[in-house]
């Protein structure tokens, strides 16, 4: 009896901590060729040499890899230092995306966001984001898998 | 509240960034530095039954910063170095400067631009100096840079020490103008710039290096740069012609008997349009069988010996025998000077300088027999 009292605290406890959701994320850089038709071709690769001023395309893709469904699923992603937010790029279906400017303290909609300096109040520019948010509309379902994706300037 | 918060937030980060602008805005200008590793990942939050879970982290993607190697070397003065046949140790700085996103180490080599190279947009090589020779400046020009001694004969290579990212540096490149080099004609210096990793050691381009840290040219020239400055070879041209005239004789005859009175012209023209001819001199060493006639010429109110115009202005001078005086002219006996160390004479580009002074023939005849 004691013995199956220690495997079902077990069990409880495995259940618990398992995660539901595998999140994923890959980074890539643009690559323009020209095709056998003498056209340019813009491509992602991997981003293996990356220059300052190049643009790096990150995706961040994440599965309910559980029996249950998740909601109020948030993804965050900071952006790095020596990167700037490209404006317009983040992307991700079924999701509202909100940004920060304080380091992931508070986040709105990048048309609400003020930035303070030398005394003065002005718009945030997509420079001056510190996270990308995206926030689902609905619910992850077992099994389902979403995508979230920003792209930045190499500083 | 959440505007607040906001703002204290930003200007904490923009407090950081000021900071960073003013102890490494050289590196921060030319964007981030060759080698910075940026990592990123992203955390997921969620419920599952109502219940909030603990976020998830992705796995973290990194990619190394590469070198972008920008060098750019121009001479720092346009156009080119007007030089005279025989002047030693002429010179002329190049500017190289260091855009890339990382420190490095730059190799000089000097040579003489070969025949036809193009030295200022305008002209073509076509004469060399002699004993080409560069050296660095002793500084940065974000530091206190002063130009350098010249080096030794056959000094054709220099390096650069780990030029900072967004820093420049002056290069001068000395050559001899032989006294053979031709009036019209031009030489150019050409330096190779070569950059190297900031240890010295040679970049590689266009492999993946195990450190994952490339080499990338953003001019397409394997950190090799190639400037030309020019020197143009301007001498003055001049042309000598002595003429006389008679100006009285004992006969009325006109010709040059003795006694009779000359007076003779020395014309010095200067065909050059572009240099000036300084420091002339004219000697004429006159013959046994004249009399220099003293007093004979008039600038002012000045009467004196001997008539310069030079290009329209008209002064005179004195036969003097010590020749000390500051007029230029000297007369020691046979050797007549105009333009001496005491009153130098400049024959200006394209102009005529006319030297004007007189005679008298000796009469032969002994006077007792």
């Amino acid at each position: 009896m004691r013995t199956l009292t220690a495997i079902a605290l077990t069990l409880l406890a495995t259940t618990a901590m398992a995660q539901h959701l595998d999140v994923q994320t890959t980074v890539h850089k643009q690559e323009v060729v020209v095709n056998d038709a003498g056209e340019e071709e813009k491509r992602l690769v991997e981003a293996e040499v990356v220059l300052p001023g190049e643009t790096v395309f990150y995706t961040i893709t994440f599965t309910n890899v559980s029996d249950e469904v998740a909601d109020r699923v948030v993804i965050t992603n900071p952006i790095a230092e020596n990167l700037a937010y490209l404006d317009g790029s983040a992307f991700g279906a079924g999701m509202d995306i909100v940004f920060s400017v304080d380091g992931g303290e508070t986040f709105a909609a990048a048309g609400e966001l003020t930035v303070t300096a030398d005394g003065e109040t002005r718009q945030a520019k997509a420079s001056d984001f510190t996270h990308v948010r995206w926030v689902m509309r609905n619910d992850l379902a077992a099994g389902a898998q979403g995508t979230a994706r920003f792209a930045a300037v190499l500083e | 509240m959440k505007t607040s918060s906001k703002t204290i937030g930003l200007s904490i980060r923009l407090g950081a960034l000021a900071a960073a602008l003013l102890f490494g805005q050289q590196a921060m200008a030319e964007g981030t530095r060759a080698g910075t590793v940026v990592d990123n990942t992203a955390s997921v939050d969620y419920f599952v039954g109502g219940i909030d879970q603990t976020d998830i982290p992705s796995n973290t993607v990194s990619f190394v910063v590469d070198r972008r190697v920008n060098v750019t070397m121009v001479p720092s003065t346009p156009g080119v170095e007007i030089i005279a046949p025989g002047q030693g140790d002429v010179f002329a700085d190049f500017l190289l400067t260091n855009l890339s996103n990382s420190d490095l180490d730059i190799d000089l080599a000097l040579i003489n631009a070969a025949t036809g190279t193009d030295i200022d947009g305008t002209n073509n090589d076509d004469t060399d100096l002699g004993d080409p020779r560069i050296a660095v400046w002793t500084d940065f020009e974000s530091g206190t840079p002063a130009a350098p001694a010249v080096p030794g004969t056959g000094t054709t290579t220099a390096t650069i020490d780990n030029i900072p990212a967004d820093d420049a540096i002056r290069i001068r490149v000395w050559g001899a103008a032989g006294l053979a080099l031709v009036n019209g004609t031009f030489a150019g210096l050409q330096v190779t710039a070569t950059s190297l990793a900031d240890d010295g050691t040679a970049l590689a381009y266009g492999v993946a290096n195990t450190d994952g840290l490339e080499n990338v040219d953003v001019n397409g020239n394997d950190g090799v740069v190639v400037s030309v400055d020019g020197f143009a070879v301007q001498s003055a041209e001049l042309s000598v012609l002595k003429e006389y005239s008679v100006l009285s004789d004992p006969l009325g005859s006109g010709l040059a008997i003795p006694e009779a009175v000359i007076q003779y012209t020395v014309t010095i023209t200067n065909a050059s349009t572009t240099t000036n001819a300084t420091d002339v001199s004219i000697t004429d060493a006159l013959d046994d069988n004249v009399d220099f006639n003293l007093g004979q010429y008039t600038a002012g109110a000045v009467t004196s010996d001997i008539l310069i115009d030079n290009d329209g202005t008209q002064t005179v001078c004195s036969a003097d025998t010590a020749g000390t005086d500051t007029d230029g002219c000297s007369l020691d006996g046979v050797n007549l000077v105009v333009g001496n160390a005491n009153g130098p004479i400049t024959v200006a580009a394209d102009t005529t300088l006319v030297v004007t002074y007189q005679v008298t023939i000796q009469n032969p005849i002994p006077t007792t027999p």
